[in-house]
């Protein structure tokens, strides 16, 4: 067999998840790791249909203590703002090179940062959504250690 | 089970830090604390500029213990009369200098960290100059990832 390791060297489980949402609409979406785990975000890709009223939403995600709004680490914010009737992809993921100063054609690609994150802290949406906002999906892969 | 690791071979543990705001006028500072190397991984602080003419350009500094710097992260685009900039660095960003937007007549800033483990005594601060008497730091909050030593 060699000298060759044959296991993550870096442990932990990947994990590939669908995040639950509000699907009434308005709502952000967050997640927060659960008690006995950390965990690192590697992706996260959503999908967020504007209704028609018009104003603008100003997009965002934040990676912070999901019971305490005072504890927010980073965040990340998009630009132009979202307008109305549109459906707007967002792609994040650790180690993408692009940079979101301008939304594309509804789509936003960008970087995630490096950071594990325990109980109670986790991540989420921060857009300023309107009446009528609607998420179509959250899906999210983690690598995740037991603590 | 097979043979997977369910525990951080990395080892370490997450320490997130809120520091206190300055004087009003003042420059934040946080020193390592003994015991520990820590890496850096967010940073993030809000600077909320007076009703007075000015142009404060953010720069963040990292110093090693005997107090020569060994790096600087500094921003083209200042923060003016009256506005509120929240800065918002990580590692792994692949945003620059030029990446400034204005959220409801807020700035928000955003830049890379650099990914290294830094050592007791070394210092993270804010070096903003040219700031006004009234000009204010707050919400100032650091994520590391510290191992003890």
């Amino acid at each position: 067999m060699g000298n060759r390791c044959f296991v993550p060297f870096v442990g932990g489980e990947i994990i590939m998840m669908n995040v639950p949402f509000d699907p009434g609409g308005g709502v952000e979406w967050e997640y927060t790791v659960p008690v006995g785990y950390e965990m690192t975000l590697l992706a996260v890709y959503y999908e967020l249909t504007t209704s028609a009223i018009v104003g603008s939403r100003n997009t965002g995600f934040i990676f912070r203590n999901n019971f305490d709004a005072a504890r927010e680490r980073v965040r990340l914010r998009f630009s132009p703002a979202m307008i109305e009737s549109r459906t707007w992809l967002f792609n994040l993921w650790l180690g993408n090179s692009r940079t979101a100063l301008a939304v594309a054609g509804s789509r936003v690609s960008d970087a995630l940062p490096l950071v594990r994150c325990g109980n109670p802290y986790g991540w989420g949406s921060d857009c300023g959504l309107l009446v009528g906002d609607v998420w179509n999906f959250v899906r999210q892969v983690v690598i995740r250690w037991r603590v | 089970m097979g043979n997977l690791c369910f525990v951080p071979l990395q080892g370490g543990e997450i320490n997130p830090v809120s520091v206190g705001n300055p004087a009003a006028g003042a420059n934040w500072a946080y020193t390592l604390p003994a015991f520990y190397e820590q890496e850096l991984r967010t940073l993030e602080c809000k600077l909320t500029a007076a009703a007075v003419a000015g142009n404060r350009y953010p720069v963040f500094e990292i110093l090693e213990p005997a107090g020569a710097v060994i790096v600087r992260i500094y921003f083209s685009v200042a923060t003016t009369t009256g506005q509120i900039s929240v800065l918002s660095l990580f590692v792994g960003c692949s945003r620059s200098d030029a990446s400034t937007i204005v959220v409801g007549g807020n700035h928000e800033y955003s830049d890379a960290l650099p990914m290294m483990r830094l050592l007791p005594g070394c210092v993270i601060q804010s070096n903003v100059g040219a700031l006004n008497a009234a000009d204010q730091f707050s919400e100032i909050r650091l994520l590391f990832h510290r191992f003890r030593v």
